[in-house]
């Protein structure tokens, strides 16, 4: 049986991805008992939608882009690249 | 999630370096790559550099691409390169960390919970909450950050996220785990999370 510090390590290193089958197996079992694991799960899940939505607002500076562009369309133009 | 393979006609336009090719990569890379170059620790004019190197390397070096993983994947394995050559030293993970002692002090000795985790609710979108979050991300250390964002915003899958931070899948968890936890006790500490009841 897992404990629920195993678990926590699991979920927060993305262990459980490269798990064997019945170590995540017994993952699943735990968090169907454990309400506070499931509820960690829940956190990082949430942390992860937020840091998306946070890092999708922050827009690029268009004039830098356009700049940057510019010097990309210049090198792939020369036919060496460099 | 997988950064989506490219079907053969685009690799092969890239492979030869046609321009229209060439800058259609740039032009919708480069919100993935700013914001990889911030999660890194550059800011402002220093992030549009770093990207800008990143992206000339690419022009320079397209004729090598084989397409085995996206191009979004290479590019971020070239950004972060230049972002590490450009620290010179690339700084080793530390065997122990502060954050490991605050998540064990959670657990009793027989590993369950003694202060079970607040969930974070629907409050976590607020306005205030984000700016919270964007505190505590600017905190974390470099790699852990960059970690992080490339899994959790660029969702990059584990085996990708190891070849662009050169880091081996055990590294990147402690990696993971850290970045993860110290966000979680950060926010925490900022009062942001429901009770423990919300919890189903």
């Amino acid at each position: 049986m897992l404990r629920c510090r195993e678990v926590v390590d699991l979920l927060a290193s993305d262990g459980w991805r490269d798990a064997p089958p019945a170590r995540r197996l017994s993952l699943g079992l735990h968090l169907m008992m454990c309400r506070h694991c499931r509820a960690y799960r829940r956190g990082l899940r949430r942390l992860g939608d937020a840091a998306r939505r946070l890092y999708r607002i922050g827009a690029a500076d268009p004039r830098q882009v356009e700049r940057l562009l510019g010097a990309v369309r210049r090198a792939a133009e020369r036919p060496d690249g460099g | 999630m997988t950064a989506p393979r490219e079907p053969r006609q685009r690799i092969d336009a890239i492979r030869r370096r046609d321009p229209a090719a060439l800058e259609a990569v740039a032009r919708e890379s480069l919100g993935p790559l700013l914001r990889g170059a911030r999660a890194a620790g550059l800011t402002g004019a220093d992030a549009y550099d770093a990207v800008q190197d990143a992206l000339l390397v690419f022009v320079e070096k397209a004729d090598r691409f084989d397409g085995r993983a996206s191009v979004r994947t290479w590019l971020f394995g070239i950004l972060f390169n230049k972002i590490a050559e450009r620290r010179r030293a690339v700084a080793r993970e530390e065997a122990v960390d502060d954050i490991e002692a605050v998540v064990d002090a959670r657990f009793d000795a027989r590993g369950q919970w003694i202060r079970p985790p607040r969930s974070p609710d629907a409050e976590l979108a607020a306005g205030q909450a984000m700016a919270m979050l964007e505190e505590c991300l600017d905190r974390l250390p470099e790699r852990r950050r960059a970690a992080f964002v490339l899994r959790e915003v660029e969702q990059l899958d584990v085996g990708e996220v190891c070849n662009v931070l050169a880091v081996s899948r055990n590294n990147l968890g402690v990696l993971l785990f850290r970045a993860r936890n110290a966000l979680r006790e950060c926010l925490e500490s900022k009062g942001i999370g429901g009770s423990a009841d919300v919890a189903l």
